[in-house]
């Protein structure tokens, strides 16, 4: 005889997880109209329907394809109803912690965060080890704050070193926590564990006030991300994100560089631009440098995710339901010499999965790094 | 079907081995029994299967009948079969009702059942009553759990319904009852919807962690993890992959090492032809020795080795297993 699979059992109408609902999320708003499930990604690769998540969720139920969501905020951009849907898919991930049902891996990646303060289960005392010959001045009310990916992925690491160099060559007072630093949390909020997220941003809070830090400087948009949210959260410092900075400095007159006839294009990470509106930052670094930026069909706003957010770099993907290798296929068609942002997963993501043909990737701090005077 | 029908009850009990049922067989088994008494009516459970072993555990859930269809065809799920063959023993002997799992084959068989017979089907019900008219009214949830809706069917027969799993308790287990009667049902291989091409048991995954020699590829090796398994052969170990080489459909992807896949902790790791991507490396982090072979001197994989060979994999390899010689 076959092996039948069995449906999940009969929906239980439960009050207390509806009252858990409308504490936590505004998911109760969805009237199912289904613009979020055609505004998905995942919709075309995956059978995750956004719609049908909202509508299990308001039933007490958690649809396990929550898991794959990335967290690209494509949802959120076209909810008429303003559901804060990417707040729900941690919720129920949250949900899911209780009874165990998580992918696996993920309960490693919260240990390694908790015990060594970083999501790559490497030891604390080799996270200041991106800095190698780079000189921080080590004073000043700016703190640089570099991040997992930063100290420890070497590719990132030459991202972290390009924007040190960049705030030297402005004359920046600046310091760092260097092996002091940990995680900023948005790998565990992502994955839904909001507790540990709190835990690490006060800790954070309490550095930076340690240091008479004014004004954080965060290196990825993960990090910017979370460190807004929980900075605000706890009464700590202003949080801003490099491209910002330096957008600043060039501005003043603090950096410049010269004009060039290469042509490049900029892909929005979910993280700065949906989620906080930071587009015009990064181009206009690479136009004040000298660098002529050509647009992909879908920017800005419409920018298409890698596949690296939402926890997604702690969860295999199948290479089919992958968004990365499209991306850079959209980059290539351009026409463009070079593919830039401003996120290390993106990066991480685009090299892993774009031909060995295809347009190389950076990030924008390098590109300026390697022309910029003072 | 017109109404001319015995009045009689149904009940499909799916098999899912030679005597065992899906749990939710049991449980309609156990209302139909309730509800039969209650219409004063006999209950008849049917079951299929390739062998009539399955009768007698039946027997023990308090039916009147069990009609067991037996075909050589009917070994395993087969929605266009198994219809044929239940739908030609309904025709005969017209229950006024017939229940079924709403398991992904209760649902298969349930919809082609309902359009052989011409007649209503109410889909995966939370709770079963009968009204006035001794009509079954199969309840679904709707709109949010702000509505039930109770549908029934009184024109046409049988009337069916299939049953969500976990509503109803499973019945106690008994003493034998009821007579059991098989069929051969008239079957050819042209009623079967699909054909088994191979059966192909889900083979016993490795655990890597447990392995003391790791010998890992990536995109370097070209694919050839030919020789690479006789390496770890050789030195009583196991063949790693990185996801490049996963994704390539070199190795399978339980032996992904790295931040996705198998953190290792080997006491010897070869690392071949990887170039060392940080979401690689966390996977041999942790092992005693590292010894890595790439052709790029510059490759980050050497951060990571305690002995780093520059070169070309193929004669590296081949200088490795004559010294190791046949094991």
């Amino acid at each position: 005889m076959a092996q039948v699979s069995e449906p999940a059992a009969a929906v239980r109408f439960d009050d207390g997880a509806w009252e858990v609902l409308t504490a936590t999320t505004n998911a109760n708003l969805c009237f199912q109209c289904g613009t979020c499930t055609s505004a998905c990604p995942l919709a075309e690769r995956t059978s995750m329907r956004v719609r049908q998540l909202v509508r299990e969720a308001q039933f007490g139920e958690t649809d396990p394809l929550v898991w794959k969501c990335m967290t690209c905020g494509e949802c959120n951009a076209s909810c008429p109803r303003g559901v804060d849907i990417v707040g729900l898919v941690r919720s129920l991930r949250g949900r899911a912690w209780r009874t165990r049902e998580v992918p696996p891996g993920l309960p490693t990646l919260l240990w390694g965060i908790y015990s060594d303060g970083n999501t790559f289960r490497l030891p604390p005392s080799q996270r200041a080890s991106w800095m190698q010959d780079v000189k921080v001045p080590g004073k000043g009310s700016t703190l640089l704050y570099v991040g997992c990916a930063g100290s420890y992925d070497p590719r990132a690491q030459r991202t972290a070193r390009s924007v040190a160099k960049l705030l030297n060559l402005a004359g920046v007072d600046y310091q760092v926590l260097g092996n002091e630093e940990v995680c900023c949390g948005e790998a565990a909020r992502s994955i839904g564990h909001e507790a540990l997220f709190r835990d690490l941003q006060q800790r954070n809070t309490e550095s930076f006030k340690q240091r008479g830090v004014e004004r954080v400087i965060a290196l990825s948009p993960h990090s910017f991300d979370a460190l807004k949210a929980g900075q605000a959260a706890n009464g700590g410092p202003e949080v801003v994100h490099y491209t910002q900075a330096l957008e600043e400095l060039l501005d003043a007159g603090k950096l410049r560089g010269e004009p060039e006839k290469r042509t490049i294009t900029y892909h929005d990470p979910c993280y700065l631009g949906r989620q906080n509106g930071v587009y015009e930052a990064p181009r206009r670094l690479l136009e004040l440098s000298g660098l002529t930026v050509v647009e992909m069909r879908n920017n800005r706003g419409r920018s298409l995710c890698c596949g690296g957010g939402g926890g997604r770099m702690w969860m295999e993907t199948d290479p089919l339901e992958r968004p990365g290798a499209r991306r850079v296929q959209e980059a290539g068609e351009t026409g463009a010499e070079l593919l830039a942002t401003a996120c290390p997963y993106c990066i991480s993501v685009f090299e892993s999965e774009r031909g060995s043909e295809t347009i190389p990737v950076t990030d924008v701090a390098e590109v300026i790094a390697g022309r910029a005077r003072a | 079907m017109a109404s001319r029908d015995d009045g009689g009850l149904w009940v499909y009990a799916e098999r899912r081995g030679a005597s065992s049922f899906t749990p939710v067989s049991l449980e309609i088994l156990g209302k139909a029994r309730e509800l039969s008494d209650r219409l004063s009516v006999e209950l008849t459970v049917v079951t299929v299967g390739a062998d009539g072993g399955a009768a007698s555990e039946l027997r023990r859930y308090g039916p009147d009948h069990v009609l067991e269809l037996v075909h050589p065809l009917l070994d395993r799920h087969d929605g266009k079969a198994y219809a044929k063959a239940i739908g030609a023993e309904i025709q005969k002997a017209r229950p006024s009702t017939l229940l079924l799992g709403a398991t992904r084959n209760g649902q298969d068989l349930a919809g082609r059942l309902a359009v052989r017979l011409r007649t209503g089907l109410t889909a995966h019900i939370t709770s079963l009553e009968l009204d006035g008219n001794s009509h079954l009214v199969g309840w679904v949830p709707g709109f949010g759990g702000g509505i039930e809706a109770g549908i029934t069917c009184p024109a046409k027969r049988p009337q069916m319904v299939t049953v969500r799993p976990g509503v109803f308790p499973s019945p106690p287990r008994g003493s034998p009852v009821g007579k059991v009667k098989a069929v051969t049902p008239d079957l050819s291989e042209e009623d079967l919807g699909s054909r088994r091409v191979s059966f192909e048991p889900k083979g016993a995954s490795v655990d890597l962690t447990r392995a003391d020699v790791l010998v890992v590829g990536g995109r370097g090796t070209g694919g050839d993890f030919g020789r690479l398994e006789e390496l770890a052969r050789r030195l009583g170990g196991e063949v790693g992959a990185t996801r490049v080489a996963t994704d390539a459909g070199w190795v399978d992807r339980d032996r992904m090492i790295g931040q996705t896949g198998v953190i290792a902790r080997p006491k010897l790791a070869l690392v071949l032809g990887v170039s060392g991507a940080v979401q690689f490396t966390v996977g041999i982090e942790r092992a005693g020795t590292v010894v890595a072979v790439n052709r790029d001197p510059h490759a980050p994989i050497f951060d990571h080795a305690d002995l780093g060979i520059v070169g070309d994999l193929g004669p590296i390899v081949d200088s490795l297993l004559r010294t190791l010689g046949a094991a």
